[in-house]
């Protein structure tokens, strides 16, 4: 931790501050005064230029609907988050409040609004909707997987996170039969919550703290997806988070790639081979984003690019047309028709997350170099005289002493995509592809901004974009815990 | 100890950490020395620089440009006009940035961005100018004609009643038609003229994708046959197989389908306009669509709607696959790649597809077979099918290439009884670039004797244009909805504003009446390969096909009312015309969302009414600034006292008649919003009307609560 500095030693170091005033002040100007600016406009109705008059929260209003629900359940995921860990009264009635109350509220008001059954059934709708009940169950194991990794408590927690999948699997069902999506998981979680906070069995199991702090979490986001979609706020808005969080899961799992070949080429014995290994992954830092972008919108094309004639070739494309027809997805894989990767409604977004395979990221790639560099050769030695194998070197060894080069590129990456929107403007346009697919929070902003001359209802965009990463940075650092 | 240390590390360092030290130099002089060159004409050689923005990336603009540059440069030697062209993608954010920052350019060329709501506040009128007679004309028949009457329109969109002045002057006009690919019209359909109606042009669609369809199962069949012969898996000796035609009808972008669409919707729905014509003014604008839709005149299930949009997507069927996640670039390249029979677009893109059709390889030109020269096609072709027929094993061509003169080996199979059968090619008769006729490979077999020699075709083909057909009275599915031919805007294009930031008003007038004066105009359309503007200039002959037709019908149906409408639209089009969803979705997606945004853009329309207002009394105030102090909007260089006095007055009088006119305006202008909500009135009234209009009020209920009730 650094010293507090008395005012007598600034003044005798006054050329160091006159050195650094400079750049200080670039920041200021170029960074938090735009920030700043946008705080304030986000107040007004303005076009960027010279309509600009105050309009009080009438922004906001109009992206979220009704303000005050937002604002408490704001404040109370940031006190879960804060008290979550502790062992006291506050903690329990934080989470207590969380997990039950909360999602009794959403649920009660979701049956109260008319939002419980929203599609009428028929074996019809339940067969072209096998495909999502095989999607859950692929999905949350696959999450089964992945806590392996990220929590360090490792088989005391299996029943739990079992019971996780069987509980979203029974809320898929619930949605494949009719329900609302959102009532579907409110109502499974609810049980769930009144099951680990009123089932005196459930105060024996070691974990049972962890669970229920995960619970809360989970009906929190629950709460904020319902009043997302039903409290009367701007409907573009909202269902373009949907898109992000299914780009957020997807980009973790792409993160996975630029960790292994970290690893690989940390584990080249050659040193001049291991100099030159990093150079040629640095190389290609020079060429824009844009060119990538260009090149892979070209792959895409539907009988010029590449990527249908490796399907084609792989044969891939046949099992893709077969389970269309088992699974029922409409014909977007047909025989003899080449798919439009970048035209069609449901092939858009599988395509936004295929783009940049094999998803090795320079920087990323960098970065975790540096952290497997910190480690000692001494630890490795003594895993070899332990007899452990390659894998074994790699999960309890490397992956843990570099999770703070994870943690640190996790928060860029959420950060990056939850900003990002370049990539889409670029690929489809300004309305956001097909049925305004791909119109996510960020574009919205853009268009707002740009094409509607609403400046200021584009800052309001931004403001709520920018408290949502607050929260998620500030769950990341408190809990992505690296146990060294 | 310390020292000796120092000096070490002094000793170890090498010229080697100097060259980042030098590169960085050399940049920075580098970059000073660019911003010298730039800034040179203006402060060290004292030249009045002008600066030009425009989006026209297109092949012969920027040329164009440099012509009328480069000769009004030589005739104003302290002068000098610099191009910024800017990509069109880009073109909208880039110039809002610019005015708002007002570091815009003196000239920019008006399009994509908010036209009306920008020209107020960061234009310059230019109404007297365009009075008076064109200086450059003087010696023409135009000497004392108002510069706006020497334009085929008479520059009646620059003029803009709001703000009662003239702000754009324009250089060229421009039309839509559909290019075409003569040269494969010719083998396929055994014809190379239009088609001349819709149900011509779908037959003629259908006859090219059958004709793709059996080229196709031929080269199957070849390639199953091949592929038996051996295994694909040994790369050293894979048979070799024959590509597919990639050939479609009609070569298609996002951008494209855009203009089948509002062509055929005007040619079939033009009459929809004026039965919902609510304001009475020609056109069916955004409010006359939600009072029409509010009062149940207007649905969504329309028949003119549903009929034209039947027609874009029938349309759509003959387009390349994936055409709505193309760009217009791509569906331009796959144009002049010969991958489609047909195009359509602007005559801006003339001179594009022409250039890069004629960059296209020639093809091999047969100069002698077996040393035996031949002049024509007939000649070479039996030349060669006698040397395949004697059982030569080999047959020495000569062909010239793209100017060089080569040997070519092929290895005939002698089996054939035709060109193509032996060789794989077919040869013709075409003309050269000096006008000669010669025998040119047109047509090569992928996998052929010819092929394995490197021979290589012509792939470069004549053009035509015609405008889109009409569906005849007669068509079954059409005919009862046809209206007419749609008339062509008389909006003079390629328009030009002037800043209110340039330093330099006079130059840049008269740097654009330079530019329209007939000869030039003419001159600088003609390497533009664009219409020209200016009456007495002619287009050249190709685009004789473009010159715009002034009669017809105006406007179309559509449920556009405002930005949130508009997006909704194109994002439920979008997969309709792709052929993913039935005509009833892409209804059901725009009816559940369109309440909404037109409550949305209804609420905008009236608060932009308001915001706008403000704007009108700057120019009152403007006006009457030059009422009463004349002295100070008079060019001081006038002359002696007596002349100022005589301008002053002059000036005076015209600024009484605006600022009476402007009171009008602003009258009628602070009066939109009240006009507006009069004329929905009767439907605030009746807000139960049909589904539409209740769940629009609904919505337009609760956006106005969120707003304190402001409505």
């Amino acid at each position: 931790m650094p010293r507090d500095i008395g005012f007598k030693r600034v003044k005798h170091y006054w050329k160091l501050y006159l050195f650094l005033l400079p750049s200080v002040l670039l920041v200021a100007v170029f960074s938090y005064y735009p920030a700043i600016s946008a705080m304030y406009h986000s107040f007004f109705r303005w076009n960027g230029e010279d309509i600009n008059y105050w309009v009080g929260l009438e922004n906001f209003k109009k992206v979220l609907g009704v303000i005050t629900p937002w604002v408490v359940l704001f404040i109370l995921f940031y006190l879960v988050i804060i008290y979550a860990k502790e062992k006291n009264l506050l903690s329990y009635v934080l989470r207590f409040v969380s997990g039950i109350i909360c999602l009794a509220v959403t649920s009660v008001l979701l049956a109260y609004k008319g939002f419980v059954f929203l599609t009428p059934f028929s074996f019809a709708y339940l067969y072209t909707n096998i495909s999502q009940t095989v999607i859950a169950v692929v999905f949350w194991g696959f999450w089964l997987l992945v806590f392996q990794f990220l929590v360090s408590e490792e088989s005391e927690n299996k029943w739990m996170y079992l019971m996780t999948t069987v509980c979203f699997f029974i809320a898929s069902i619930m949605k494949i039969l009719g329900f609302a999506a959102i009532f579907s998981f409110s109502a499974i979680l609810l049980l769930v919550g009144l099951a680990l906070w009123l089932v005196p069995a459930m105060n024996k199991l070691k974990t049972i703290e962890i669970a229920r702090t995960i619970h809360a979490f989970t009906s929190i986001s629950i709460a904020f997806w319902a009043l997302g979609a039903y409290s009367g706020g701007d409907p573009i808005m909202w269902g373009g988070f949907y898109v992000l969080a299914i780009l957020i899961v997807f980009n973790i799992v792409k993160m996975f790639p630029s960790i292994v070949t970290a690893v690989v080429v940390h584990r080249i014995k050659s040193d001049a081979l291991n100099y030159w290994y990093r150079v040629l992954f640095v190389i290609p830092m020079i060429i824009p984003g844009m060119v990538y972008l260009l090149i892979w919108k070209f792959f895409f094309n539907p009988n010029e690019g590449i990527f249908n004639r490796i399907l084609v070739y792989t044969k891939v494309m046949d099992v893709l047309v077969y389970m269309d027809g088992i699974l029922g997805w409409g014909g977007v894989f047909k025989e003899g028709v080449m798919p439009v990767w970048l035209g069609n409604e449901h092939l858009v977004l599988p395509a936004l997350i295929l783009w940049g395979f094999p998803w090795v990221g320079v920087v990323g790639v960098l970065i975790y170099l540096a952290g497997l560099q910190g480690i000692d050769t001494s630890v490795y030695e003594a895993a070899e005289l332990d007899g452990a194998s390659a894998i074994q070197k790699f999960t309890h060894i490397e992956m843990p002493l570099i999770m703070t080069q994870v943690r640190i590129n996790l928060v860029l990456m959420v950060i990056g995509t939850l900003q990002a929107y370049a990539h889409i403007l670029i690929l489809f346009d300004i309305d956001g592809g097909p049925n305004g697919k791909l119109m996510i929070p960020g574009l919205y902003m853009f268009r707002e901004a740009f094409r509607e001359g609403r400046a200021g209802y584009a800052c309001a965009i931004g403001l709520i974009i920018f408290f949502l990463i607050l929260i998620l940075t500030e769950l990341n650092n408190r809990y992505i815990r690296v146990e060294k | 100890m310390a020292e000796n240390k120092i000096g070490e590390m002094e000793s170890r360092i090498s010229f080697v950490n100097y060259i980042g030290l030098a590169i960085l130099l050399v940049c920075y002089v580098g970059a000073l020395w660019n911003v010298y060159k730039i800034k040179e004409d203006e402060l060290i050689l004292k030249k009045k620089v002008i600066r030009l923005c425009h989006w026209q990336l297109e092949l012969g603009i920027k040329d164009a440009l440099e012509e009328m540059i480069g000769r009004y440069e030589k005739t104003h030697p302290d002068i000098k006009i610099i191009q910024i062209p800017v990509t069109e993608r880009a073109y909208a954010q880039w110039v809002t940035t610019q005015l708002i920052g007002r570091t815009a350019p003196d000239l920019v060329e008006l399009g994509f961005f908010d036209v009306k709501l920008y020209l107020g506040r960061y234009f310059q009128p230019i109404t007297d100018e365009l009075r008076q007679p064109n200086p450059y004309n003087k010696d023409n028949d135009f000497k004392d004609t108002p510069w706006m009457d020497t334009f085929t329109d008479g520059l009646q969109n620059s003029y803009i009643p709001e703000l009662l002045d003239y702000y754009a002057v324009g250089f060229s006009q421009f039309t839509v038609r559909i290019f075409y690919n003569k040269t494969l019209m010719k083998k396929i359909l055994e014809r190379d003229d239009p088609p001349k109606t819709l149900e011509q042009l779908f037959r003629d669609c259908e006859k090219i994708q059958e004709y793709v369809k059996t080229k196709n199962a031929e080269v199957e069949a070849f390639n199953s046959k091949q592929s038996s012969k051996g295994s694909s898996w040994n790369i050293f000796s894979s048979p070799k197989l024959k590509s597919k035609m990639p050939l479609v009808p009609i070569a298609s972008s996002r951008y494209q389908v855009g203009l089948f669409r509002t062509r055929y919707a005007g040619m079939l729905s033009a009459d929809r306009c004026l039965d919902i014509d609510f304001g009475c003014d020609g056109s069916a604008n955004y409010y006359d669509v939600l009072q029409a839709m509010l009062s149940g005149k207007l649905t969504l299930q329309d028949e003119k709607f549903r009929i034209y949009n039947e027609l874009t997507r029938k349309l759509s069927s003959y387009f390349n696959p994936g055409f709505m996640s193309v760009d217009r670039m791509d569906a331009g390249f796959s144009f002049v790649q010969g991958s489609a029979v047909m195009i359509t677009s602007g005559s801006w893109d003339a001179s594009s597809y022409i250039k890069k059709i004629n960059d296209q390889p020639f093809g091999d030109i047969i100069v002698s077979v077996n040393d035996k020269p031949v002049s024509n096609a007939a000649d070479a072709s039996r030349l060669m099918i006698d040397a395949a027929r004697s059982g030569a094993k080999s047959v020495i061509l000569h062909v010239n290439r793209e100017g060089d003169v080569k040997k070519v080996t092929v290895y005939p199979d002698a089996k054939g009884e035709t060109l193509w059968d032996s060789y794989g090619i077919k040869v013709e008769d075409c003309a050269d670039a000096k006008g000669r006729h010669v025998p040119v490979v047109t047509e090569l077999d992928s996998v052929s004797p010819a092929a394995n020699a490197g021979m290589t075709r012509k792939r470069s083909f004549d053009v035509g244009i015609f405008d889109f057909p009409l569906p005849t009275k007669d068509d079954p599915t059409y005919g009862k909805y046809v209206v007419g031919r749609v008339v062509e805007s008389t909006d003079t294009g390629f328009k030009f504003g002037i800043t209110k930031f340039t330093e330099h008003k006079a130059e840049c007038i008269d740097f654009f009446q330079f530019c329209t004066t007939p000869e030039n105009n003419q001159k600088m359309n003609e390497i533009a390969q664009w219409i020209p503007a200016v009456k007495g200039a002619k287009p050249t002959k190709f685009l004789e096909a473009f010159v715009p037709n002034f009669r017809g019908y105006w406007g179309y149906l559509n449920f556009m009312m405002g930005s949130k409408t508009d997006m909704l639209e194109k994002q439920t089009f979008w997969p309709y015309v792709s052929g993913e969803n039935d005509y009833a979705k892409y209804l059901n997606a725009l009816a559940s969302a369109m309440p909404n945004a037109a409550a949305n853009d209804y609420i905008e329309l009236i608060r932009k009414c308001r915001e706008s207002v403000p704007d009108k009394q700057v120019f009152r105030s403007f006006y009457l600034a030059q009422y009463m102090f004349p002295e100070s909007f008079v060019d001081a260089k006038a002359g002696n006292a007596a002349e100022m006095e005589k301008l002053a007055g002059k000036k005076r009088n015209e600024a009484a008649v605006k600022f009476v006119a402007s009171w009008d305006n602003l009258v009628g202008f602070a009066l939109d919003e009240m006009r507006i909500k009069a004329m929905m009135a009767p439907r605030f009234k009746d807000k139960d009307n049909n589904s539409f209009s209740k769940a629009f009020f609904s919505e337009y209920e609760r956006l106005s609560n969120m707003s304190g009730g402001k409505k």
